[in-house]
């Protein structure tokens, strides 16, 4: 199928980082003026550079998950034209896909290991969007998941530009700046709000929001939460990392993992280690997050006043 | 050579925004004002904490609390304008060195954990934190 000569070569994250930038600083003057964002400076360095190191990876290994998707193209199900009205569903489609792909992301520790990344600021604004994994290759999401869009028959070009939008439009939300949208938006759309819930470390905050676009995914399957006035979030990574250096904010889940696996008892344990929820421990040592939220949910039953 | 160009402007550009967030003095250091906070932050981190006996460092960067009953020591330490927890446990600790004055060097066995300094004037206070901290080596 031929691509339409707007499509062709067109990188829609390309076009955003100007507009990046300028929000970046905007939001730093936001802070200053009005102490309504939270900056670090070495914080601030080490997502920007984890953001510049993803690019590199992508270049990198990009070449070969094009091919593989040209690949899959082949054996697509449907011949879906560049239509207009195509757009729309692809957008739709692949937002539905990123959610499934980010929901495990959080629930299986090899998935983890690359996303971790973007999670491991203590801090929320729009430097920590572009704190991106390096990574990516590991998980082989793209093999599978990452090509469903394409093995249906959407062309892998206009696949990798609604893939892109969508990330474009996940950047303005990581900020504190913006405490609540119209009521009519937060209903459909993510939001800074449902998005701070989502980096949150607290309890009832871990593993909700996995939306990219839309907020409705979330409400559909169950994984919604708002954000509550009387709950200030806390940001980061259940063990939050005391280093700024991005080859150790890169790869340190992984090395953990390898640890883990070596240190196994048996293969089986090994594989957990691997494919159970990032805090799985075969003796329980250590929580995951539904661990987490069991024993706040306790604590509060415990503490609640007799009636 | 195109990319490379653009590679060394992104590095750039990603300089000048930490130097402007600098200039604008946007961080403030983290403290941690007392034990009592100490304890409360591993409380809210690890619901249940059962906090013993415990040491505020003296520039309020860091804090040690002993786990009742568990073993294990909370380890509060600041970094940046954030705080880091470890929960220390036998194996964790890879060095705790008395440094020339009454501060203790800190070395864990957790590469995303860089080394900290603990400062303590109380010579017996350090001394028996030091201790307590080697015999968790691994």
């Amino acid at each position: 199928m031929d691509v339409p000569a707007f499509a062709a070569g067109f990188k829609p994250i390309d076009w955003a980082i100007p507009f990046f930038v300028l929000l970046i600083v905007a939001e730093m003057i936001f802070a200053k003026r009005t102490g309504g964002a939270r900056f670090e400076a070495k914080d601030s360095a080490a997502s920007l550079m984890m953001g510049l190191g993803s690019t590199v990876a992508t270049i990198l290994y990009g070449g070969l998950i094009g091919a593989w998707l040209v690949f899959v193209y082949d054996f697509r199900l449907l011949d879906i034209p560049f239509a207009w009205w195509v757009w729309p569903i692809a957008l739709v489609l692949d937002d539905f896909f990123y959610y499934w792909s980010h929901r495990w992301a959080h629930t299986v520790r090899w998935f983890w290991a690359e996303h971790v990344i973007h999670h491991s600021s203590q801090h929320y604004n729009l430097t920590t969007a572009l704190r991106q994994p390096w990574t990516g290759l590991f998980t082989l999401k793209w093999l599978w998941l990452g090509s469903a869009m394409v093995l249906i028959g959407f062309h892998p070009v206009m696949v990798g530009i609604v893939g892109g939008i969508n990330l474009i439009y996940q950047f303005w939300i990581h900020t504190e700046a913006i405490k609540k949208c119209p009521d009519w938006f937060e209903a459909v759309m993510n939001t800074p709000s449902h998005h701070r819930v989502h980096h949150g470390i607290n309890p009832r905050y871990l593993d909700r929001n996995y939306a990219g676009i839309f907020i409705v995914w979330d409400k559909m399957f169950g994984t919604f939460q708002p954000e509550l006035d009387d709950e200030e979030i806390r940001y980061g990574v259940v063990k939050n990392l005391g280093t700024y250096n991005p080859l150790r904010i890169a790869f340190h889940e992984w090395i953990s993992i390898a640890n883990d696996m070596r240190r196994a008892g048996n293969w089986r344990d090994a594989m957990m280690y691997l494919l159970a929820p990032p805090g799985w421990s075969p003796d329980g040592s250590r929580s995951t997050s539904r661990e987490i939220l069991e024993r706040w949910e306790a604590r509060r039953r415990d503490n609640a006043p007799a009636e | 050579m195109l990319e490379l160009l653009i590679f060394l402007g992104s590095l750039l550009g990603i300089a000048a925004m930490v130097l402007l967030n600098r200039q604008l003095g946007l961080s403030e250091a983290a403290e941690i004002a007392s034990l009592d906070e100490a304890v409360r932050r591993l409380d809210t981190d690890q619901i249940g904490f059962m906090a013993g006996p415990g040491l505020l460092a003296d520039d309020r960067r860091a804090a040690l609390v002993e786990e009742k009953g568990a073993g294990r020591i909370g380890l509060l330490v600041a970094s940046g304008s954030d705080v880091v927890i470890r929960y220390l446990e036998s194996g964790a600790v890879k060095a705790a060195k008395m440094g020339e004055g009454r501060d203790i060097h800190l070395a864990l066995n957790d590469f995303t954990f860089a080394p900290v300094d603990i400062a303590i004037s109380d010579t017996a206070a350090a001394r028996h934190w030091a201790d307590r901290l080697n015999s968790m080596q691994g």
